[in-house]
């Protein structure tokens, strides 16, 4: 029995069942009104209790017919890291600006692999912070800080 | 037909400079693109959306699509070299030409391939000139009970046909039109869904969640530890890429059966060129009188998938161009491009807008002349940028996502909804849920939304009206009938997997 909640198709359905569940309860607050003058929460609550009912049906079916098909390992490392690189984009650009912003994403992104070699990851952080620095701010003119003091 | 004005009008405005300089980036990022593996067409059109804003909605349209049909020619080159597949819809070219690489002749199937494109894409590029004006001529009768019944065809088709679970592909388009919905009501103006937070009341942008499904999520995937095969540095000679007389005349109607498979599935959605590339393989395998050299570098294993993957990839823009409804997840790009340069996208495109669609045609074909010529002389290059490690890779691809999706509004926000829409979709990806169904879904949601409640207004809330006209009860029909008999097919499957796997645990 424990097996079937590590089960692709039995926490894909749990999944749809939560996404489904949120809009549609969500919806609620909106005025459903009636199909001839649709209130904004119609659409939503239609759609959100169809994706509640697939998601039972694929849990339903794994319950059914074990696959056997379990879900894989979470690599944390990669998505911690990337995740912590495009916050850190973010944070820096607003507070010190393109360059440094840069610098700090592509170190970050390169403990996401044991395969990145401290100097290489330098090597790319410099190219990559010159390099977009000159394309998008100084040639295409993108509206960003490049360095701010 | 006035197929030749209207090809005459599409060249002259192809012809421009600034069209032509579009046309040459756009099949250049995608040949490099598509020969870098775990780079796909969708994650590059993505990255390089927001840059196009400020250009021509023309000129935006010719480099994104340029940018799709070259990744079909370049992604070949890795799945010839490196046995790993440049984009999805070159897998299946790996079987042979992997082998003709490791006996030393992998500059001839990478120029056959070539060759193979050029014919799929010119001759499918011809049908989408004469087929793309007479479902126009169709459509322009649709009100919008049918648009909402073709809208529902399309989603339902998407998932019936391109993935292995139904229900999987039916729920992300569910997920999709929900994210889709998003944002202000333009009906009442009520906010949706965006917890108070005002940036949101534009409604969650389809690049960012393309950015952060099709980018971040492989980024992710890709840095899972498994190994990668070394790379077989070939000999790219002129008298290296020839093919033997014996090949080359098998070739012929290899690409052409190639081509006419994959015109007719690139116009379904759903099918696309990854589906027709399997398919024009089965099918050389069935009709060869040596079936037994698949595998082992027969020419014909290369020619007919990469013939069949770029005339696909030619007639999917079909649906998009006539009906509005795209097939796949670069339709739905390309379709945002449209409505974000303000062209209500659908049959009057074509009517309004005719140097847009023709120079669009105009162009693909101008791309698939220019791609023949950056891709054969320049074979020994992109071997050499197949070489770059993707360790030093990735991170930049993370730099020019975090630049691309700051530019769709200038603002930082939406990079906090890439790294937690990157988070979400990895986790998706592990329960084998597919990403371009829910992109379909967010693009078409509103539309979908919009046309229901114009409907149901005019019937005065009957919803008969959607059974009564004959277009709209057909298609509806069609609807039905998909699910019934993929569910039907699904189930089938699903038990005789369960009947093998109690076999197995009875031995």
């Amino acid at each position: 029995m424990a097996t079937v909640l590590r089960e692709k198709d039995f926490l894909a359905g749990m999944a749809f069942v939560a996404i489904g569940g949120f809009f549609a309860i969500g919806a609620l607050d909106f005025g459903i009104g009636t199909a001839r003058r649709m209130g904004p929460g119609y659409f939503p609550l239609v759609l959100g209790s169809v994706l509640v009912l697939v998601g039972m049906a694929l849990s339903a079916k794994a319950l059914w017919q074990r696959s056997g098909d379990l879900v894989g390992r979470l690599y944390l490392r990669p998505v911690i890291s990337l995740f912590a690189a495009i916050v850190g984009f973010a944070v820096l650009l607003e507070t010190v600006g393109l360059v440094a912003a840069c610098l700090a994403a592509v170190l970050i992104a390169s403990l996401a692999s044991r395969e990145t070699t401290l100097l290489g990851s330098l090597a790319v952080a410099v190219v990559m912070a010159l390099g977009c620095g000159l394309l998008f701010v100084e040639f295409l003119g993108l509206p960003m800080a490049l360095w701010r003091f | 037909m006035d197929l030749f004005p209207n090809l005459s009008l599409g060249f002259a405005t192809a012809f421009s400079l600034s069209n032509l300089l579009y046309c040459f980036v756009g099949v250049f990022v995608g040949t490099l693109i598509g020969a870098l593996p775990g780079l796909g067409a969708v994650t590059a059109i993505s990255m390089l959306l927001p840059f196009t804003f400020g250009f021509e909605p023309l000129g935006a349209l010719i480099l994104l699509s340029g940018i799709f049909y070259g990744a079909m020619y370049g992604g070949s080159t890795a799945s010839i070299l490196l046995n790993l597949p440049g984009t999805p819809a070159n897998a299946i070219v790996a079987l042979d030409g992997y082998a003709l690489a490791q006996q030393g002749r992998a500059a001839m199937p990478l120029f056959m391939s070539a060759v193979a494109s050029f014919v799929g894409g010119c001759i499918a590029l011809v049908l989408v000139g004469v087929a793309a004006p007479a479902i126009v001529s169709i459509a322009l009768e649709f009100g919008p009970a049918e648009y909402f019944s073709m809208m529902l065809l399309g989603l339902v088709a998407a998932s019936a046909v391109a993935t292995t679970s139904f229900l999987r592909s039916i729920g992300m388009v569910l997920v999709g039109l929900l994210l889709g919905l998003v944002g202000m009501d333009i009906v009442s103006g009520m906010m949706r869904f965006t917890f108070g937070i005002p940036i949101m009341a534009e409604g969650i942008s389809f690049i960012v969640v393309a950015m952060a499904l099709f980018g971040l999520t492989e980024v992710m995937s890709n840095l899972e530890p498994h190994g990668r095969p070394s790379i077989t540095q070939p000999k790219t000679g002129w008298r290296d890429m020839m093919p033997t007389r014996d090949e080359a005349k098998r070739s012929v109607w290899t690409s052409l059966r190639g081509t006419a498979l994959g015109s007719a599935l690139g116009a379904l959605p759903g099918a696309g060129p990854t589906i027709s590339s399997f398919m024009a393989y089965t099918v050389e395998q069935r009709v060869s009188r040596h079936p037994e050299r698949f595998g082992k570098g027969a020419v014909e294993g290369v020619v007919g998938p990469e013939a069949a993957n770029n005339a696909a990839a030619q007639t999917g823009f079909i649906p998009t161009l006539s009906l509005g409804i795209p097939g796949d997840a670069v339709g739905a790009l390309l379709l945002g491009t449209l409505i974000i340069h303000g062209i209500q996208p659908g049959p009057m495109v074509m009517s309004r807008h005719p140097e847009l669609f023709w120079g669009l045609i105009a162009s693909m074909w101008i791309g698939n002349v220019m791609l023949l010529w950056i891709n054969i002389p320049f074979i020994g290059l992109w071997v050499k940028i197949l070489s770059i490690p993707y360790r030093l890779l990735y991170p930049a691809i993370v730099v020019f996502l975090c630049i691309g999706v700051w530019s769709v509004a200038n603002s930082t926000f939406q990079l906090y909804l890439l790294a937690g829409l990157g988070v979400a979709g990895y986790v998706l990806s592990k329960l084998d849920c597919p990403a371009s169904p829910l992109l379909l879904g967010l693009i078409l949601g509103p539309m979908m939304e919009e046309n229901l409640r114009r409907a149901l207004l005019m019937s005065r809330g009957d919803f008969g009206t959607f059974v009564e006209s004959p277009i709209s009860g057909g298609i509806l029909a069609a609807c039905l009938l998909l699910v019934v008999l993929t569910v039907m097919a699904e189930f089938r499957r699903g038990r005789r997997m369960q009947s093998s796997r109690l076999e197995r645990n009875g031995t």
